[in-house]
């Protein structure tokens, strides 16, 4: 069983990737349960997305400790993680500037989200070449976000 | 085919099966999406009917006309909007309106914490309106049994003659899981009235004969038509005694938990044994006083400070112990702290 956590504030697309993750991971096969938990603002205000797989049935859909936490935002929950992937100075586990290649690579932060996406695909092992995103991925901006989560993918971290 | 399914469509899913055709609503968190789902669902088939109304209130008079006029119909709300409806509900039992109203539970009094769960309004939806009546109620805890339950809660209602209610909570109607809709089986018990158009009816919220005919001072009249809707109720209950006992070898403590609670402890099941009520009213007295009899600790966790634990100390003559999870907290570590210092406190 993994446990995974997205936490940011709302426009962040927490629930697209969440539900994107979720979606992939049923269509390998898994059973999975996403739970979103967020303030009553959309805009600006903590969201956190709670997703639990496994081989069988989710017992327990809440999470206490992760084994992954994916922190988009300084507002965002902070949670006992085994790993944290962050964007740039919001932990001191793995940084990475989303945002940064969001807008370098794409012209907007928020693709940054989508290249956090291919990283978790890589920690958790999925192949991504095994899973239709594109049916998966909302329509808008479809190429863009294919790129993005294909550039998360690929980071090459620790150039091992 | 499995899909990934929110509680919310999957309460709205189960209305359909069941053979809803109109909902009447106002939105409102944490269950705006199943009214999403109405409307979405009323441009594609125009059988179904669909009212975003001014208020909870017209949408709780508008559900029982419906029904009156022999629709399949239900609404869903959230704690505010279920004491504006309560009037209405009482109105309800009086004129026999089977039809369904869904409360998922937030953090209140008031507006409260709007997108944050809870399972307080327990006491509300039992006697939040005038007088006697006897509603009847069922809380499922994962994204099947929002699909199971609501159709049950329709058949229920058929048979009691009145509003039922289906219990969630926000954590519930955002839980996705992956489920086959299409291929879980439910029954469904046909409409039992006749709609409106064949011959006299009258529909009053003042106490009536068999006839309709108003009979405001004659104390038999009414204890006969009570009695007459709580026989019909507890037989209408019987039917469905609906509950989960999962019992751990060797372990003096039962846990009762229900809703979102429910799944949260289940990792606890190794240690303690669990009771799990499905339907919450009427209280399931009998089943509560099997299971407890035999243990030494009982712990209500819920998410109210204390509103169902009442009901288990009403049914079965003894003090229980209480985490009550408040705010909007359902984390296991502090749930497993608060029934560590439960048991301490027994052992002093």
């Amino acid at each position: 069983m993994k446990r995974i956590v997205f936490t940011g504030v709302g426009g962040q697309s927490v629930r697209v990737i969440s539900h994107v993750l979720a979606m992939a991971l049923k269509e390998l096969g898994y059973e999975v349960a996403l739970l979103f938990d967020y303030d009553s603002s959309v805009r600006n205000t903590r969201i956190s997305a709670y997703l639990t797989y496994d081989e069988r049935p989710i017992e327990n859909p809440m999470i206490d400790e992760a084994d992954i936490l994916i922190r988009l935002h300084e507002k965002g929950d902070q949670l006992v993680a085994q790993k944290t992937i962050c964007d740039t100075g919001l932990c001191t586990d793995e940084e990475v500037p989303f945002g940064m290649l969001g807008i370098e690579k794409f012209g907007l932060a928020i693709f940054g989200n989508m290249i956090a996406l291919g990283r978790l695909f890589r920690l958790i092992d999925l192949d991504i070449s095994h899973i239709q995103l594109e049916k998966l991925l909302p329509k808008s901006y479809l190429k863009e976000n294919l790129k993005a989560i294909q550039l998360g993918y690929d980071l090459n971290l620790y150039e091992d | 085919m499995k899909r990934l399914v929110s509680g919310n469509e999957a309460i709205f899913q189960g209305a359909v099966r069941a053979g809803a055709s109109y909902f009447a609503g106002y939105p409102i968190s944490p269950t705006s999406e199943i009214l999403q789902q109405a409307a979405l669902y009323s441009e594609e088939n125009p059988e179904f009917r669909f009212l975003q109304a001014e208020d909870e209130i017209a949408a709780a008079i508008a559900t029982i006309s419906a029904s009156l006029a022999g629709a399949k119909s239900f609404s869903a709300t959230s704690g505010p909007g279920f004491s504006l409806m309560q009037e209405a509900l009482g109105w309800g039992h009086v004129v026999e309106a089977p039809c369904v109203f869904v409360n998922s539970m937030r953090v209140g009094p008031s507006t409260g914490m709007p997108t944050q769960p809870a399972q307080s309004d327990l006491l509300q939806i039992k006697a939040g309106s005038a007088g006697d009546y006897y509603p009847i109620a069922f809380y499922p805890n994962s994204v099947r049994e929002c699909f199971q339950l609501t159709a049950i809660a329709f058949n229920a209602a058929e048979e009691s003659l009145s509003p039922t209610i289906l219990l969630a909570d926000a954590f519930l109607s955002h839980l996705y899981e992956i489920v086959d809709l299409e291929d879980t089986a439910t029954e469904v018990v046909p409409r039992s009235k006749e709609s409106l158009g064949r011959g006299q009816r009258l529909f009053t919220g003042t106490v009536h004969d068999k006839m309709g005919n108003v009979k405001t001072n004659d104390p038999e009249i009414y204890r006969r038509w009570l009695w007459e809707l709580k026989d019909r109720h507890d037989r209408a209950a019987e039917k469905y005694p609906l509950f989960e006992y999962l019992p751990r070898k060797g372990s003096e403590t039962l846990l009762i938990a229900f809703g979102i609670t429910s799944r949260v402890i289940s990792s606890l099941k190794d240690r303690f044994s669990i009771f799990r009520p499905i339907r919450i009213y009427p209280v399931l007295e009998k089943e509560l006083n099997e299971v407890t009899r035999s243990y030494r600790h009982i712990i209500v966790v819920e998410g109210s400070d204390g509103q169902y634990a009442s009901w288990v100390e009403c049914a079965i003559c003894r003090k229980v112990m209480r985490v009550p999870c408040l705010g909007g907290g359902f984390k296991l570590r502090w749930i497993q702290s608060q029934i560590e210092e439960c048991l301490r406190g027994t052992t002093k």
